[in-house]
């Protein structure tokens, strides 16, 4: 019996160190792929997180690699590793060995990134090349260069300029932006640093910087490359980062620039990419990903888990709308609480109930409570914080509620729609493909159509038991969870299969 | 009019309906980037791709944003998009900062100033009394000066590593370190006096009573020294005052008012205060309920072989400080000189002298706290305001920062110096009916070390302020440089006139080491300046 095909699996701000849905769908794999090992590498924000799942058997390694909060990289990253060996990384880097081998190829990348036409297999053997050198050098020490910052000050300046003539007042980049432009590189490249273990597949959960070392292992070994949207990354980071108020406009560029330039990259190299739903095909194609490519791989619930149950006595006689939604601006919780206050003018009794974390966005959660306040809502919208069962949730209300602003094939929808609870969620993501015909779609941000869709399937006992006992059908036949675990399982050993072909094929040609 | 075609009802609707998306856009994320991102933006927004042909006559999101695009970028150009203007700092906000962070600065030097306060009104201190014999105040003094030495690295690493820890809100990773560094400078503290205690059985520098007081209050004050430096890194300053007044209330209490052998009392009051600041701190960092449950996946601390590469310079700067500021004592209370029965020997009109010039250098340490916090909140808004191809004007903004701060120090501290003399002048008339205060007066030697130690205390403020931009932007090594030559410096002339000239010289070796720290430390800032926009950058 030979060893077991191991995996390269790559996640950014979610699993095993954060709840959510993306966090569910990797514990999902891991724990039912067990003829795969995997080796995780995690990227989080800070260094100092808690594991969040118990891990199976068949995770050989959690690797965490914080992009902030570390005075020394390696030690939250390599703390197996001797300091000595580090330390020989750092006296080896000096103003010369940086100009000579660093520079070179670092302008290049610079290039690459300011240039929306950029070839993205160039820039992922510039990925390459930066890597190999920080196999050698250290990765702080060459960031604090001198001479990589004056190079990077003269090329940005007189390239940003070139490139974009008649520039605004407020386009043009301050002091401030070239030390955040830097700094986010050194932040963001932080997994260039990390050692990437010889596997047989690599698999990120996101077109983003997670998957940084997947490209190494595919530029290194021809390791297949499996891309997992769940949001589209280039698509949320063009949202995310143009709201942030505090940014200029040239920072919000170069960032967005970045993320771009990283997501082009692993879609290029991919050998698969899963999307799970439909809508988020559309943005991959725009970003150069070929048809043959894609394939959606819809997320899947267990319905013995996840099935019809009598609502529990405490909350009989009493309209209980349900979610489940960790409390942050992207669930738009705000809409919820004030659509809570249009339905109450309909159904005074009626009870939302929203299971999730509150300590997310201690701000927004903050901001919520106040609202609820404000609108004299504290007997009808509670916020009951996270739930241990997960699965008992949607029983425990009559429908259920979805107002998020972004979304990608959220659980909460088939969760929900599994245990016969009809959905009224916001159209978003893919929560058409899922619930249409299964339940109701209502605009984004419109509190006042989230309210008219609650009223209606509240008041409508037929129209509810008949949606509810739908749209589990449909669970049963579309989003099982087995049906999706064979499908990554499938993927997985056809990409793998697809590398030993070519691999005799090379050697066929050689011979 | 023959050939003109006016755009129908249906088309203007649309074109406003177009032109509200792009408010909208505006409104959410300013000015775009690119009509992608305005796609992603009205995604986000709640509009679909099926509604675009009947609403907007466009095909889909994509070719909508185009339009949208345009037109956002029109309005910006108008003006018509909120501009991010850094916000100007006036001359009131500049004032308000100034008192904020000056009287930061005196209520750090509370807790030394109470001591003083203390000794001069009641005669006592936490581990003083003002009618020690030589001897006795040559016990005391040697442990008193070996314990900042020994603890000063592990102060100055305690501070930074808690500070960074509690900065990022991680309380569990401080308080980790926090003791950990403790339980260091604690061990290394026993190991060091252990280690003289050895030194001194063989070579019998000292006897062997004389040395066994000695190390106690060395042992007690260096035990002192590293709680305090807990509790002031978590910011806690009038703590500190707090403690240090019950334990000086203890030593009176027990000496003045119960008899107790002098020794005794100061051992029980350090006791008292070592106990409460060690029991305060725990209190500071300790778990809430909920956080004793938490176990992160990274090393809550750094391994030994880390902490040490990433503080070193930190503490060798620290223990290079605190011997600067005591090798002058050391070298000429070492010379031979009349009087003197031991090696080390101490001398009353020497110390009242240092003890004088060192009142001015509590008034210039506010002003350094001053400037390093201005500097700080500055440091933003001033990258902001420079365009980047204007980095040379940038740098020159931060040069006339600096020069006038440094003159502001210089007249700052030359005022105080000057206050100082006056005030304790007009004190010894007003109060020379009391036989200390004629005492104070009545050696020159008082007042030689006075002047030479005013000055130099005025130089080592200069290389303080030097050193704290150094420190602010994570380079310690210019600092660490100027600081061992100055103490070589210090060194070689303290040993030369204290031996050559007469004992009391010693003090010029301060003056003159305290002058290579500031001279130094000042040529490295103005090569500093001119490339700060790189050292801001790499402050990490």
């Amino acid at each position: 019996m030979g060893k077991r095909p191991a995996v390269l699996f790559e996640t950014e701000g979610t699993y095993p160190f954060v709840g959510g849905g993306v966090s569910t769908w990797a514990d999902i794999l891991v724990n039912n792929l067990p003829e795969f090992d995997f080796y995780i590498y995690a990227i989080t924000g800070l260094p100092y997180v808690e594991f969040k799942y118990k891990l199976p058997k068949n995770v050989k390694l959690v690797r965490q690699i914080p992009l902030w909060g570390s005075e020394e990289p390696f030690e939250d990253i390599f703390f197996e590793v001797p300091f000595s060996s580090i330390y020989m990384r750092k006296t080896k880097v000096n103003e010369r060995a940086v100009l000579r081998k660093f520079i070179p190829i670092f302008i290049e990348f610079l290039s690459s990134l300011m240039d929306p036409f950029s070839n993205p297999e160039d820039t992922a053997g510039y990925i390459w090349l930066m890597h190999r050198y920080f196999s050698e050098y250290d990765y702080k020490e060459t960031f604090r260069s001198f001479t990589l910052w004056q190079e990077f000050k003269r090329f940005v300046i007189l390239k940003y300029i070139e490139d974009n003539q008649f520039l605004h007042e407020d386009e043009m980049p301050s002091v401030y932006d070239l030390t955040l432009a830097m700094r986010w590189l050194y932040h963001y490249l932080m997994p260039l640093y990390v050692d990437v273990p010889e596997v047989d597949l690599s698999h990120a959960t996101a077109a983003g910087f997670c998957g940084i070392p997947s490209v190494v292992a595919k530029m290194r070994d021809g390791t297949p490359l499996i891309v997992t949207d769940h949001g589209v990354f280039a698509r949320e980071r063009y949202i995310g980062i143009g709201s942030e108020k505090s940014l200029s406009f040239f920072a919000k560029k170069f960032l967005i620039n970045l993320s771009i330039l990283v997501s082009k990259m692993l879609y290029k190299l991919a050998d698969k990419v899963l999307p799970v739903c439909r809508f988020n095909t559309v943005w991959e194609r725009i970003f150069g990903v070929e048809e043959e490519k894609i394939k959606v791989i819809y997320n899947g619930v267990d319905p013995e888990v996840f099935k019809p149950k009598p609502k529990p006595q405490k909350n009989q006689g009493i309209p209980t709308v349900v979610a489940a939604a960790r409390i942050m601006p992207l669930k738009d919780i705000e809409t919820m609480i004030k659509s809570c206050a249009i339905v109450r003018e309909e159904i005074p009794n009626v009870k939302f109930i929203v299971y999730g974390s509150l300590d997310v966005d201690p701000l927004y959660t903050r901001k919520c409570q106040l609202l609820i306040k404000q609108l004299k809502l504290e007997d009808n919208f509670i916020l009951a914080g996270h739930h241990p069962n997960p699965s008992e949730i949607y029983n425990e209300g009559d429908i259920s509620v979805l107002s998020s602003i972004s979304e990608g094939f959220p659980y909460t929808v088939i969760e929900s729609m599994a245990c016969a609870r009809p959905v009224v969620a916001t159209d978003v993501g893919g929560v058409r493909e899922a619930l249409e015909g299964f339940g109701i779609i209502v605009r984004p941000r419109d509190p006042k159509a989230l309210a008219e869709g609650i009223i209606k399937l509240l008041t409508d006992h037929e129209l509810r038991e008949t949606l509810g006992r739908r749209a589990r059908e449909e669970v049963l036949a579309k989003y099982r969870i087995n049906s999706t675990i064979e499908e990554y399982k499938k993927s997985y050993f056809e990409a793998i299969q697809k590398l030993k072909v070519d691999e005799r094929e090379e050697l066929s040609v050689k011979y | 009019m023959k050939g003109k075609n006016f755009p129908s009802n249906t088309e203007i609707e649309r074109l406003k309906k177009i032109e509200k998306v792009a408010d909208e856009v505006i409104e959410k994320i300013g000015n775009p980037v690119s009509p992608l991102q305005v796609s992603a933006v009205i995604e986000s927004l709640g509009y679909r791709h099926a509604d675009c042909p009947t609403e907007f006559g466009k095909k889909n999101i994509f070719e909508l944003s185009k339009d949208v695009y345009k037109i956002c970028k029109l309005k910006v150009r108008r003006g018509k998009a909120k501009k991010g203007k850094t916000k100007q700092l006036g001359f009131l906000h500049s004032f308000w900062i100034f008192i904020r962070y000056f009287s930061g600065g005196i209520a750090l030097g509370l807790p030394i100033a109470s001591q003083i306060a203390f000794i001069a009104f009641t005669g006592y201190s936490l581990w003083a009394w003002i009618k020690f014999t030589e001897l006795q105040a040559t016990i005391v003094a040697l442990g008193t000066i070996l314990s900042f030495i020994v603890t000063g690295g592990f102060t100055q690493v305690i501070g930074r590593e808690v500070t960074y820890y509690l900065s990022i809100g991680n309380k569990i990773t401080a308080r980790a370190i926090a003791f950990k560094l403790f339980n260091y400078g604690f061990a290394t503290s026993i190991a060091f006096g252990f280690l003289l205690f050895i030194l001194n059985l063989v070579f019998e520098i000292f006897p062997k009573k004389f040395l066994l007081i000695a190390l106690v209050y060395y042992f007690l004050l260096s035990i002192l020294w590293l709680s305090t430096s807990l509790i002031y890194s978590a910011k806690r300053k009038l703590a500190v005052f707090t403690i240090l007044s019950i334990g000086t209330l203890v030593v009176i209490w027990l000496h003045k008012f119960n008899s107790l052998n002098i020794h005794i009392a100061h051992i029980i009051g350090l006791t008292t205060s070592d106990v409460l600041m060690t029991l305060w701190a725990r209190f500071i960092f300790r778990l809430k309920k909920g956080e004793k449950k938490i176990t992160y996946v990274s090393l809550k601390v750094k391994r030994r072989s880390v902490l040490a590469y990433v503080n070193s310079p930190f503490f060798k700067f620290g223990l290079y400080y605190f011997l600067l500021l005591f090798l002058d004592r050391l070298i000429s209370w070492s010379a031979p000189s009349k009087g003197k029965f031991y090696l080390f020997w101490f001398r009353t009109p020497y110390e009242l002298g240092v003890d004088w010039a060192l009142l001015s250098f509590g008034l210039m340490l506010a002003m350094l706290e001053y400037t390093v916090n201005d500097f700080s909140e500055k440091l933003i808004p001033t990258q902001k305001k420079f365009p980047a191809f204007e980095i040379k004007s940038h740098n020159a903004w931060y040069l006339n920062f600096y020069l006038v701060k440094f003159s502001l120090l210089v007249i700052f501290g030359l005022a105080s110096i000057i206050a100082v003399y006056l005030i304790v002048m007009k004190l010894g008339e007003v109060y020379q009916h009391i036989k200390e205060v004629r005492e104070f007066f009545s050696s020159p030697i008082t007042f030689k070390v006075f002047y030479l130690a005013s000055i130099s205390y005025l130089f080592l403020a200069i290389g303080l302020l030097n050193n704290l931009f150094f420190f602010t932007l994570w380079k310690p090594e210019f600092g660490l440089k100027a600081i061992r030559s100055a103490l070589l410096v210090d060194l070689v002339v303290g040993l030369i006139s204290s031996r050559l000239i007469s004992w009391e010289y010693g003090v010029l070796g301060f003056t003159l080491g305290s002058l290579v720290f500031a001279i130094t430390t000042t040529w490295y800032m103005l090569k500093f300046l001119k490339t700060i926009d790189y050292q801001y950058y790499s402050a990490f």
